[in-house]
């Protein structure tokens, strides 16, 4: 009994030691024993050759490593990596095969990533920009909980006394039209407080930014370019400063050009011109500008709130004049609502883009599991080759060095690859995806992008390297016998390549599931009725300058002018002015005042307001409910039009048709318009939006209402009956021929705008399909693989089978049954999976709850389907094996 | 490639002595120390054959033929080198220069 243990225990010796002295330390040993030690000899022995074999090893090692500094293991590794690559080479469907699923796989990891970090991780392009908040508000008393803006009265209030903030500014963006320098051309500018560039902490590259008390009108006019419009307009050129530009055909000078890369607050912007900062004579209503500021050190987002709602709280008593302070705070329950600039900036999309990433991450897992397959096929070949290399003493190390090295070439070349797709993938993204996702330009393969690149080829390459090792290794005995039989289907390694086909199936459940939510959510998204027909629908901007177009009149006379003549270009069916179109987003807003009832009753919701040409109606094709809209004679008439939204919220129990009303609260001055008729909702900002909201129709030439309403920035909507963009030619020249110093400004269809607002949805929609798909593609290649795999092994068992009499049928059954229970058992996890991970999906869905359950079902019934079709086709191959030629097969 | 040469253990310094009469198997090696010690050492089989390794890879002793009268052919014998008599003379040269600190301090008997 001693003697054999310590026999064994040698075993724990180096091996060349054991080799050396092994048999000798037996002998050595066993003599000793007999003798006869102390009592507890054999246990004594034991003890000491343990120790002895751990120091031994340790030793072995560390004169390994010491070998390898001097260079001869990465000699060794380099002869690997050669023969590595010439067995590669001499199997080229493996390699290949293997090539392109890591390469497209790590690809799309790599390229959805670089999205994500540019986008979602990555700070703001600022100087320390995690302090910085958009100083938003809620007005819950009129159904506004979060997003409303500022006014400039709250926004000196908050500037001089908030001490949570270290720094504020307030700003509003707009087209203005540039002439003057090359052909007229629509720029977005923003006006903004001289205090954004502290803020910001950003400083022009030439020139400087706005002094302290820029903007007072009256004051010389200033202007500050982008980098972008000082290339392409001013040709990039230094004197550029100082020199008079004309903006609405107003001069301003140019005293500044920004840094390359530097937009605020959009990516649009080209132009930042001063807006005075507000004194104390401001007024508190108007939610009209938007509001920015810098914490100051140690503040938080609730500090800051509390702060600012205890200064909200001062409103009354700082502009006591004013009525509407106090019913701000009584009637709206104002409340700060501040958000951190880069939640708003890019929290619409995070949730989709770690989605996607989870998404790309299970492809890639996929991959991993197909080629791991591949390398167990590849393994299984080779296995009599491999146990006559064991047997001629090749250690284990030896078999994983040979695995590592093939997987190491494997995983660099389809790093290399993924890499250039990536590349591609980034830079076909940057130039034509959704124009709504934000920070879509800062988007490439950096520092980190390329970190995370090269540890998933590290990792892709230890993962393939070991995945064959786990098998048992049988002594070549077995092997060979195995080899020569060819007919037992090898419990071990049929229940390793069994797991790698359930792990193929539930991940192609988990996509394919999350991709058909995507689809329902796209079908439900395009099925829904918009409230307008934007089939051949065409909208631009047109700006008319102030300088020459002083009054509302003189404005509302030209769109009149322009829209009979383009209402009579060919291929024009109908053509309308509005202020402000479907999809364009938050039209000025005011509560509305209703003729008989108390102008000091609790402040109504805030309505819609929006001025149109009476062909406004017909040309979208929004369909009359009640009543009848305006008619053509009708532009100048105190009228109004109401939306269904409307009615709800303001008559709900009441006949809306004859109702006087006027915007902005009851004390504003202004005359009645009646109200003629309601039209049905129509989306105001994005197809997706889940509520409408209250609109409502003045004649666009009752110029009676000094309103936020602008007649000078409009919108044209025109309908015709050929391609809408190539009218747009003859458009162009008929606003020429009556003005040649305007310029039309984002000129698109209403159709183009309907599928960028549903963009979010799409786009995530067309990366989920490509993911599933590829799922799909490489499960099924898979189940073909393993099944047809086996059915090779086990030819002559089927020869055999069938020699003795078996059906076709039940040679079949048989081959289906052993697929069916790694199938099924893939299927349930993966739905269960599915079923996780919908949750985190929820928030980027529309109109579908992630437990969908005809998703589920079909996506089930797909994967079963096709799973059967891949193992039928290598099962009926085996039915129709003839006997003789399969037993020769030997 | 011998290490820079530390003192030798007792165990492997008891190992070069024995093999001083001439090549031997572990068996008579154990034995031998055990009697030069006194009992004191008894090396395990474990400790005796990795002094022996380290000695061999260190140059002191090598394999040696078994002489012609050795019936076991699991038996391994070795012998000393002659870098292995300096190692041992230089131990004993050592332990001597102790031995003399000890005298010269009339702690230990002449």
């Amino acid at each position: 009994m001693g003697e054999r243990l310590y026999r064994r225990l040698l075993g724990l010796l180096p091996e060349d030691f054991r080799a050396d002295l092994g048999e000798a330390m037996t002998e050595h040993a066993a003599a000793r024993a007999r003798d006869g030690g102390a009592a507890l000899y054999w246990t004594r022995e034991y003890a000491s050759l343990v120790r002895v074999a751990l120091q031994e090893r340790w030793r072995a090692r560390r004169r390994n490593a010491r070998r390898t500094q001097v260079g001869e293991g990465m000699m060794d590794g380099l002869r690997e990596l050669r023969f590595a690559a010439r067995r590669l080479v001499r199997a080229p469907t493996f390699t290949i095969a293997s090539l392109l699923t890591l390469s497209l796989a790590l690809g799309a990891a790599i390229a959805i990533w670089a999205v994500v970090k540019n986008v979602v991780v990555d700070p703001l392009p600022y100087e320390s920009s995690a302090d910085l908040v958009l100083l938003e508000h809620g007005l819950p008393g009129v159904g506004a909980t979060s997003g409303v803006n500022i006014t400039d009265g709250l926004f000196a209030l908050y500037r001089d006394d908030a001490r949570t903030l270290e720094s504020a500014a307030m700003y509003q963006t707009g087209p203005r039209t540039l002439t003057g320098v090359g052909d007229p051309v629509s720029l977005q500018i923003a006006r903004t407080t001289p205090g954004l560039a502290r803020v910001l902490r950003v400083q022009p590259m030439l020139g400087r930014w706005f002094e302290a008390d820029a903007g007072r009108s009256g004051d010389a006019r200033e202007v500050v370019l982008s980098h972008g419009v000082w290339v392409s307009r001013f040709g990039s050129d230094p004197a550029v400063l100082g020199r008079a530009i004309l903006l609405d055909e107003t001069p301003y000078e140019v005293i500044g050009v920004m840094p390359r890369g530097f937009a605020f607050p959009e990516t649009d912007v080209q132009v930042w011109t001063a807006l005075e900062e507000p004194g104390t004579d401001a007024r508190p209503g108007g939610f009209n500008y938007s509001g920015i500021g810098r914490l100051s050190a140690g503040a938080t987002l609730a500090s800051l709130r509390t702060d600012l709602d205890a200064l909200i709280l001062r409103l009354p008593e700082v502009y006591p004049a004013e009525g509407f302070a106090r019913r701000l705070l009584d009637d709206g329950k104002l409340n700060a609502q501040p958000v951190f600039l880069k939640e708003r900036t890019v929290g619409s999309v995070a949730q989709t883009m770690w989605v996607l990433l989870a998404t790309v991450g299970l492809a890639l897992l996929l991959a991993a599991a197909n080629v791991a397959n591949l390398f167990l096929v590849r393994s299984e070949a080779r296995q009599t080759e491999l146990a006559v290399r064991r047997a001629l003493g090749a250690g284990r190390r030896g078999v994983a060095a040979q695995y590592l090295a093939e997987s190491t070439i494997l995983s660099a070349l389809g790093g290399a690859a993924g890499l250039a797709v990536a590349v591609a993938a980034t830079s076909l993204l940057r130039a034509h995806g959704p124009e709504r996702l934000p920070r879509l330009d800062e988007v490439g393969i950096d520092a980190g992008v390329l970190g995370v690149a090269a540890l998933l080829c590290v990792g892709m390459a230890l993962f393939l390297a070991v995945v064959p090792l786990l098998r048992r290794q049988p002594a070549l005995a077995r092997t060979i016998q195995d080899a020569g039989r060819r007919n037992s289907a090898g419990g071990a390694r049929v229940r390793a390549r069994g797991v790698l086909v359930a792990t193929q199936v539930a991940l192609a459940v988990v996509l394919l599931v999350a991709c058909g939510l995507m689809t329902r959510s796209f079908v439900h998204m395009s099925k829904l009725d918009h409230g307008f027909d934007a089939d051949g629908v065409l909208t631009f901007h047109l700006a008319l300058p102030s300088a020459r177009y002083p009054e509302n009149a003189s404005a509302v006379l030209f769109h009149e002018q322009l829209l009979e003549r383009i209402g009579g270009l060919p291929g024009v069916t109908a053509a309308s002015v509005v202020s402000c179109a479907p999809l364009e987003g938050w039209c000025y807003g005011d509560p509305l005042g209703v003729d008989g009832r108390p102008a000091d009753g609790p402040t109504p919701p805030v309505v819609m307001m929006r001025m149109a040409t009476p062909s406004f109606f017909a040309t979208l094709g929004i369909d009359v409910e009640e009543g009848r809209v305006f008619e053509d004679a009708e532009n100048a008439v105190p009228l109004a039009v109401v939306n269904r939204a409307l009615v709800d919220a303001y008559f709900p129990d009441e006949d809306p048709i004859g109702q006087r009303v006027r915007p902005g609260p009851a004390e504003y001055p202004g005359s009645w318009a009646t109200i003629v008729g309601v039209v049905e909702n129509t989306a105001t900002m994005s197809v997706t939006e889940t509520s409408a909201s209250p609109a409502i129709y003045f004649p666009l030439g009752f110029v009676d209402y000094e309103t936020g309403i602008s007649r000078r920035r409009v919108t044209y909507v025109i309908r015709a009956s050929t391609p809408p963009l190539g009218v747009l030619p003859a458009i162009r020249a008929a606003v020429h021929e009556l003005d040649a110093d305007l310029a039309l400004a984002d000129a698109t269809t209403l159709e183009r705008s309907v599928a960028d607002s549903g963009a979010r949805i799409s786009f995530a929609m067309v990366l989920l399909a490509i993911a599933a798909l590829t799922a799909l593609l490489l499960g099924a290649v898979g189940i073909y693989g393993v099944i047809s795999y086996t059915v090779t092994r086990r030819t002559s068992e089927i020869g055999v089978r069938l020699a003795l009499g078996a059906k076709p049928r039940e040679v079949v059954g048989m081959i289906v049954r052993q697929g069916t229970g790694a199938i099924g058992a893939g299927l349930v996890t993966g739905l269960v999976a599915a079923l996780a991970f919908g949750r985190f999906m929820d928030s980027i869905l529309f109109g579908v709850p992630s437990t969908d359950l005809a998703t589920y079902a079909a996506v089930a019934i797909l994967l079963a389907v096709l799973s059967a079709a891949a193992m039928w086709v290598p099962a009926r191959r085996a039915a129709g094996l003839d006997p003789v030629s399969a037993l020769r097969a030997e | 490639m011998p290490d820079a040469a530390p003192p030798l253990g007792d165990l492997a310094y008891l190992t070069l002595v024995a093999l001083g009469d001439g090549p031997a198997h572990g068996y008579a090696i154990g034995k031998e120390i055990e009697a030069r010690s006194d009992g004191r050492l008894d090396p395990t089989t474990g400790a005796l054959y990795q002094a022996l390794r380290r000695l061999a890879e260190a140059g002191l002793v090598a394999p040696a033929a078994a002489p012609r009268g050795e019936t076991d052919g699991r038996r391994k014998y070795f012998r000393i080198t002659a870098p292995g008599r300096r190692a041992a003379a230089a131990e004993a040269e050592r332990l001597e220069g102790l031995v003399a600190a000890a005298r010269a301090k009339r702690l230990y008997p002449t």
